[in-house]
């Protein structure tokens, strides 16, 4: 897994392979309605996620043949824990999309865009797709203004799921041209 | 170095690849105070001086096995090993450790079972002594199913606690575990 995987490195942050015990920051954080009702599939209450679980749920986004999954740590943080991730991976032949969360210690730092932005420099340089989309719930804008630094250019609303909310919220929808 | 397969896992050199992995999984506080020598926090660096320690620095009395699951994550989520070089001539310790998530499963005392095997003969140990911190039920729960016996209890360092630590050592012979087989 990870001797494949090298680290990407921006100014305050590397961007890692996931490793097992990840598993332990996922599920603190994900079990948080704060986190869990910015995302759209997570539900509220958040079942702990076992390592095998967690294995076999990203066994494919582990070995992706394309895109790319990263753990977020600092760089002064020699033990270099998750402080959240992001993956930018391929929908179809034309269309990626990005999807991210990052805990809640770590919030307000902008680390979010500065990571999203060293993924981005990576699959622009590795896949240079055609068109990624990314969205956010129209009630969090920390979210769009991450989107916005990188490029990202609102193209619509729509409402989607929420799954932690049980309900469908009003949603931006952005996309990055090549 | 010998590779050693149980039904679920595969003991196996350790390589560098395994460093962050094994920095998580050790860097977990209720890991790390289990164990004697492990600093707490625990830096990636720590675990690649480890890696670096198993790889480079060959020992003939000191096997120690990284523990990988089949059908799992591709690294190692623990160690096992059995450490002679301070030991008198025949005798060697049994260590280990693996990470929080794959604990009550069974996975150390399978692993422990093909290493004690694996010391008994193949480094032809006539005696394994092993150590507990006292209130670590799962770790004693792994000896005694391995058929060792308490000696004594004394006190041991705990690098992560930062202070001397009751320690149960618990002893198996080679003729017990033979009888026991």
């Amino acid at each position: 897994m990870s001797q494949e995987i090298a680290d990407i490195v921006t100014e305050r942050l590397i961007l890692r392979a996931p490793v097992p015990g990840d598993t332990h920051v996922f599920n603190r954080e994900l079990a948080k309605f704060d986190i869990s009702s910015k995302l759209a599939r997570v539900p509220h209450p958040y079942p702990p996620m076992t390592e095998e679980a967690w294995w076999n749920f990203n066994r494919a986004r582990k070995f992706p043949a394309k895109g790319v999954w990263r753990i977020i740590c600092r760089r002064e943080d020699k033990t270099r824990t998750c402080i959240g991730n992001f993956a930018i991976q391929p929908e179809d032949d034309e269309i990626w999309s990005a999807g991210y969360w990052v805990a809640e210690e770590a919030w307000g730092h902008g680390y979010m865009s500065e990571a999203l932005a060293g993924g981005l420099g990576f699959v622009r340089e590795t896949w240079n797709p055609k068109r990624i989309v990314a969205g956010a719930f129209t009630d969090n804008p920390a979210s769009r203004r991450v989107l916005e630094k990188s490029g990202f250019v609102l193209t619509h609303e729509t409402e989607e799921w929420s799954e932690a909310r049980q309900t469908k919220v009003p949603h931006w929808n952005f996309e990055l041209v090549r | 170095m010998k590779i050693l397969e149980t039904d679920r896992l595969i003991l196996r050199p350790f390589k560098m690849s395994d460093a962050q992995s094994v920095a998580t999984l050790i860097g977990n506080y209720d890991v790390a105070k289990m164990l004697s020598r492990v600093p707490y926090p625990y830096a990636l660096s720590d675990a690649e001086g480890f890696l670096k320690m198993q790889i480079d620095e060959i020992e003939p009395r000191r096997n120690v096995f990284a523990i990988e699951i089949k059908d799992g994550p591709e690294v190692a989520v623990g160690a096992i090993g059995v450490h002679g070089e301070n030991e008198p001539e025949g005798q060697a310790e049994l260590g280990y450790w693996i990470g929080e998530p794959y604990w009550g499963q069974g996975y150390v005392s399978e692993a422990a079972r093909q290493v004690v095997a694996f010391a008994f003969t193949d480094m032809g140990l006539h005696t394994i002594v092993a150590g507990h911190f006292v209130g670590n039920m799962g770790s004693r729960k792994i000896l005694l199913g391995l058929g060792f016996e308490d000696v004594d209890i004394a006190k041991r360092h705990s690098t992560a606690r930062g202070q001397d630590v009751d320690c149960a050592n618990l002893v198996l012979s080679r003729s017990k575990w033979e009888n026991a087989k």
